[in-house]
């Protein structure tokens, strides 16, 4: 290697990550009267002239100060009249919640089911799936939204099957390449889907519970650690235990656990003790 | 915690690094009202996700990684392999050097000490993208290694080699440029020796 091709000098100009071996070596260079002299003060030079490069320094427009302060104030104002709303209206349900509820009544659940399993299994080849797009990065709130847009028949199931390994060779087909888990659940396959966050292929499973729809969404642990995606911080200690962690409100429950390197999700329309005992044990 | 001193708390900890922001979301898009759409949206999201952004650590990298998966989202670039370093101009550099610096004292303060702030801004425009990232993140925005590789989603030691890699290439593409223009030694205050015109 050349001389010049050693990264422990830009380490020793940047004073950082230096292994004391590295050091020591570089310090003996150093006195001894080598190139590493002319070397280091080339990289040296050259950090000096980009930090002391006043073009690489910029001001944001005013405008763009007082656009995000404006905007942060107003959705800050809005979040505390929403808090303000739900406090006082608690006991009634607002108009999404109500048409919700009414596409989530059995009667209308399961052929929205069926339709949206159809039209996705026709449309698979022609269509992207719509949660690439999601601009959400929050594990809990990506599961939910991706759950209202499957009941709501916008997001279609792009593989239909009830055969666990059809479902895992899509998967690999489509590029999700950490190990997928498969919980033995006594609920019915449906089917899966298939997104992309920051270039990682993602795999949704969608199963069905009676008349309920239970959903599935599955990551690497490394989109976690590079911040791609983050999980509440209530479950974080959940995360690092392995332990499951449930919770649920009037309408929903989610679970949360990690098997080895994947993370999971799940969002179903049932109390999450209901939805606890549809894993079955030792599985 | 409450809405306002939510608000207020992000207000002190986040904003004072809009310049930062905006300075490399410039960068990244070569695009000013791009970058003004990019920096919007990254303060939208970190204010939405303030309360997991945890306190005492450095709320600038937190920024900067929402900045980068916001940009990716939007503009759906692929990330890649950083282009290859033009070796044999970096070791005809060195030769240069070494043949006319025999005398390394004082060399630091010499080289380069010419050059205009735009003409080094243009040779770092010219570096690849991903050199002239880690360029920028380490000399101006002053993060640590261990921040750049979260950044960039890599291991330290890439860090640690794009980064001399870059640097070199950059001393490089900065002589280059200074023999174009013309400088010559005497242009150089005290310095009685020419690297440029070997």
């Amino acid at each position: 290697m050349q001389s010049w091709n050693d990264d422990a000098l830009s380490a020793y100009v940047d004073k950082q990550l230096l292994t004391a071996d590295e050091q020591r070596r570089i310090e003996e260079q150093l006195s001894s009267g080598s190139e590493t002299a002319q070397q280091i003060a080339v990289l040296r030079a050259v950090k000096n002239s980009i930090k002391s490069n006043a073009n690489l320094r910029m001001e944001a427009p005013s405008a763009l100060h007082s656009s995000i302060l404006n905007s942060i104030r107003a959705e800050a104002s809005q979040t505390s009249s929403q808090n303000t709303r739900q406090i006082v209206s608690a006991p009634k349900l607002g108009l999404l919640q109500r048409v919700l509820g009414w596409i989530l009544q059995p009667i209308v659940a399961f052929p929205l089911l069926i339709i949206a399993v159809g039209g996705g299994y026709l449309l698979n080849s022609q269509r992207q799936n719509q949660i690439a797009t999601a601009n959400q990065w929050d594990f809990h709130d990506e599961s939910f939204t991706n759950y209202d847009l499957i009941t709501k028949g916008q997001l279609k199931v792009q593989k239909a099957t009830s055969d666990y390994n059809e479902l895992l060779a899509f998967f690999k087909e489509q590029g999700v390449n950490y190990d997928i888990v498969h919980p033995e659940l006594k609920a019915q396959l449906v089917g899966g889907v298939v997104s992309e966050h920051n270039g990682q292929k993602l795999a949704h499973l969608v199963y069905k519970y009676h008349d309920s729809l239970v959903y599935m969404y599955e990551a690497p642990e490394h989109l976690f650690a590079s911040h791609t995606l983050e999980i509440p911080s209530r479950v974080t200690s959940y995360a690092q235990s392995g332990r499951w962690y449930s919770e649920d409100d009037s309408q929903h429950s989610w679970m949360f656990w990690r098997v080895k390197t994947t993370y999971c999700s799940v969002v179903a329309d049932i109390p999450k003790e209901e939805l606890a005992e549809l894993f079955v044990e030792g599985a | 915690m409450t809405t306002d001193r939510h608000t207020l708390e992000f207000e002190q900890e986040a904003l004072p690094h809009l310049n930062a922001l905006y300075t490399f979301a410039v960068r990244l898009c070569r695009d000013k009202d791009d970058a003004e759409d990019l920096v919007q949206e990254t303060f939208m999201k970190a204010f939405r996700f303030f309360d997991k952004f945890e306190r005492g650590t450095n709320c600038k990298a937190w920024l900067f990684r929402i900045l980068k998966n916001t940009y990716i989202n939007k503009y759906r670039r692929d990330t890649r392999e950083p282009d290859m370093v033009e070796y044999d101009v970096v070791e005809e550099f060195y030769e240069s050097i070494k043949s006319d610096y025999s005398d390394s004292s004082n060399l630091e303060q010499r080289l380069f000490s010419t050059m205009l702030d735009d003409e080094v801004t243009e040779a770092l425009e010219s570096l690849p993208d991903d050199f002239r990232t880690v360029i920028l993140l380490c000399d101006v925005e002053e993060f640590t290694y261990e921040e750049i590789a979260e950044f960039l989603d890599c291991p330290i030691g890439t860090v640690r080699s794009r980064l001399h890699r870059a640097r070199n290439m950059l001393a490089a593409k900065l002589s280059i440029y200074a023999k174009s223009k013309g400088y010559t030694p005497e242009t150089q205050e005290d310095d009685s020796e020419n690297f440029l015109e070997s």
